[in-house]
């Protein structure tokens, strides 16, 4: 496979697996806001019937001034009646019957720890006074860092002339008491301030020792006799469910996961059929070659088919022609005319190069299978140089040539055969050819080279093409021959400049696995 | 490249262009050459003279070169044989024929590679008839 892919994912796989994260997160925040909605909705709820229960609790506080304002009251003021009636009373709570002596506001009676009579009240405690009215009245709620103080007074109508009486509790914020301790406070963290704005300067009881309260959180108003506290509340465990609460991400997670998934499943189908589709291309590009390789095949075929009849068939006219001009020299020569002599002569120097060039094109074009036979290389070296003469001028020299060769005797034969008689055509003035053979790591190597002027380099990988030829009398194809008797032993055969600067043939063959026939 | 008189010679071939240039050749050289178009005719002329060399193109009408040759195998005289052939020799058919064939030549043959091979199966044949 030709066609790589990169490691980037497609536009595909990333545009899918991006909308459905888009749509995982627009899913998301949808079902959380829901989910807060239904949560704050519940907190919420929660939140107004604590803060109706407060309400209720505090304004107790009410029922207890009013018995108190009662006693005042139907003993006229009695400071003792008030301290007999209110006696026992925790040391948290303080109840105070005090008398209005003009601007001046003073403890006739005192209930509980921190006030005694005659004492001129001032702070917190004044205004609270000061504000009293015949429905409960509620004063300053203060916090001064360990201690929570709520006030209350009641006055007016409730009590003769000039008297108000007062309550107020001590209390540590942070202590659970029945006020927060039940129904419906055990689901809910929640703090309880006083009047007036939500600060820590007015807080009366938490539940949670860290304030302010984290989280979602709700809010409602307590009303306390004439005022308005303020009761905040976040949830002590999800309200719809930890399941529910926790879906949004869920499905987040999930979600993104199934995008993750996708895109990868995208991409490798995105992939399968991107290598799907390179395989096909590529084996629809093979069988184009194939096919086109067949008709190419089919073609060289029938005109080499073609090419061996008429190879054979002239032949015997070829050879008729060379006895004919034989014959009719023979019988010229007595006349003694040179001139015809000469046509004659030439006449069948040509006719003979036409026969020689028949053999080629049969020797080439011929299908016939390679039969490998272990041979001595020298001997088959010998047998060519006896019948392939060097003309004078030309010295052949034979390097060693110890050396056992697997091949077909008479390719062979035909490949030396050729390849000297190009070495000798190459030194027309003369010179010398040098033959070796050696073999190693499993291939026989020939050599044949000659002292001519050499090729040219550019030239050398079409020197093997069949028809291809820098020689004027050659026919193109004995090199050919070479080059497909070669590679029928499965060899190569290639042509360079030896050190001398001549024409180097090298042919590479199987090494022999046998041993060498004479 | 002279011949004995005595020496006959028959040249078989189908071509009629390379047999009468191929006897005329030898008829030049002093040979008596009788010439035949086929296999059969051949074997016919090979029965009725004492030919000293026979040369036999493979591929006849009638009766090839290799048919003459095997038919001659039972005969109790046989001329030298030299067989010619447009085509290889391939090793099987030299295998079966080595014994019985003195040389084979590939055509075109030069004239003078043809009357070389001819004075040597005409002085095999004598020695073989002394």
């Amino acid at each position: 496979m030709s066609a790589s892919r990169p490691l980037r994912p497609s536009w595909l796989t990333m545009s899918v697996t991006l909308i459905l994260a888009v749509v995982t997160l627009v899913g998301f925040a949808l079902t959380e806001r829901n989910t807060n909605q239904q949560e704050e909705a519940l907190l919420q709820t929660n939140t107004n019937q604590a803060a109706d229960f407060a309400s209720q609790s505090l304004n107790a506080v009410g029922t207890l001034l009013s018995s108190a304002a009662a006693t005042v009251t139907s003993t006229n003021g009695s400071p003792s009646a008030f301290t007999h009636a209110e006696a026992g009373l925790p040391l948290t709570i303080a109840t105070l019957l005090v008398k209005r002596t003009g601007a001046a506001y003073v403890v006739t009676a005192a209930s509980g720890k921190g006030f005694h009579p005659g004492q001129v009240l001032g702070g917190a405690v004044l205004s609270t006074v000061q504000g009293a009215r015949s429905k409960l009245t509620t004063g300053p709620v203060t916090f001064n860092g360990k201690l929570s103080t709520a006030r209350f007074a009641l006055g007016g109508s409730t009590v003769p002339a000039g008297l108000i009486v007062y309550e107020q509790f001590t209390l540590n914020p942070f202590t659970s008491v029945s006020l927060t301790s039940g129904k419906p406070f055990e689901h809910l963290r929640i703090t309880l301030y006083g009047p007036g704005p939500v600060t820590t300067h007015n807080l009366l009881i938490s539940t949670s020792s860290s304030l302010p309260l984290r989280g979602p959180s709700a809010r409602a108003s307590v009303a306390v006799g004439s005022s308005e506290w303020t009761l905040v509340a976040v949830a002590r465990h999800p309200f719809i469910g930890g399941f529910a609460k926790s879906s949004p991400l869920i499905l987040l997670i999930l979600g993104l996961f199934m995008a993750l998934i996708i895109g990868i499943a995208i991409e490798i189908l995105a992939r399968r059929r991107h290598y799907a589709e390179a395989l096909v291309e590529e084996r629809t590009r093979e069988l184009k070659a194939t096919q086109a390789s067949l008709v190419h095949q089919e073609r060289v075929s029938a005109v080499g088919e073609m090419a061996t009849v008429i190879g054979h068939e002239l032949r015997n006219p070829l050879g008729a022609a060379i006895n004919l001009l034989f014959l009719a020299r023979s019988g010229l020569a007595s006349h003694d005319v040179p001139e015809v002599d000469d046509y004659l002569n030439r006449a069948e120097k040509e006719t003979i190069r036409a026969a020689s060039l028949c053999e080629d094109l049969t020797a080439y074009m011929r299908e016939r299978e390679s039969v490998p036979v272990p041979l001595d290389l020298a001997a088959v070296v010998a047998e060519v140089l006896e019948s392939t003469p060097p003309p004078d001028g030309i010295e052949v020299v034979t390097g060693d040539l110890g050396v056992v060769v697997e091949a077909d005797r008479a390719q062979l034969v035909q490949i030396l055969t050729n390849v000297i008689i190009n070495a000798y055509q190459a030194m027309p003035d003369g010179g010398s050819l040098r033959l070796e053979g050696n073999q190693s790591h499993g291939i026989v190597q020939i050599t044949v080279e000659d002292s001519g002027a050499g090729i040219d380099p550019g030239n050398a990988e079409h020197l093997l093409d069949p028809f291809y030829t820098t020689k004027v009398t050659g026919s193109g194809l004995g090199l050919a021959i070479v080059k497909r008797f070669t590679e029928s032993h499965e060899g190569t055969v290639s042509i360079d400049n030896g050190p001398g600067g001549g024409a180097r043939v090298t042919i590479r063959l199987p090494q022999p696995t046998a041993k060498a026939t004479p | 490249m002279t011949a004995e008189p005595s020496a006959l010679v028959l040249v078989a071939d189908d071509n009629a262009g390379i047999r009468d240039t191929s006897a005329a050749i030898l008829r030049a050289v002093g040979y008596t050459v009788t010439e035949v178009p086929d296999g059969q005719a051949a074997l016919e002329e090979l029965g009725q003279k004492p030919f000293g060399v026979a040369l036999l193109d493979v591929q006849m009408p009638k009766r090839d070169g290799i048919a003459v040759v095997e038919a001659l195998a039972s005969s109790t005289t046989t001329p030298v044989i030299m067989m010619l052939s447009a085509y290889d020799f391939d090793a099987e058919l030299r295998e079966r024929l080595d014994h019985r064939v003195y040389k084979y030549l590939k055509k075109p043959v030069p004239p003078t590679v043809l009357i070389d091979a001819m004075c040597e199966a005409a002085a095999l044949s004598r020695a073989a008839l002394a």
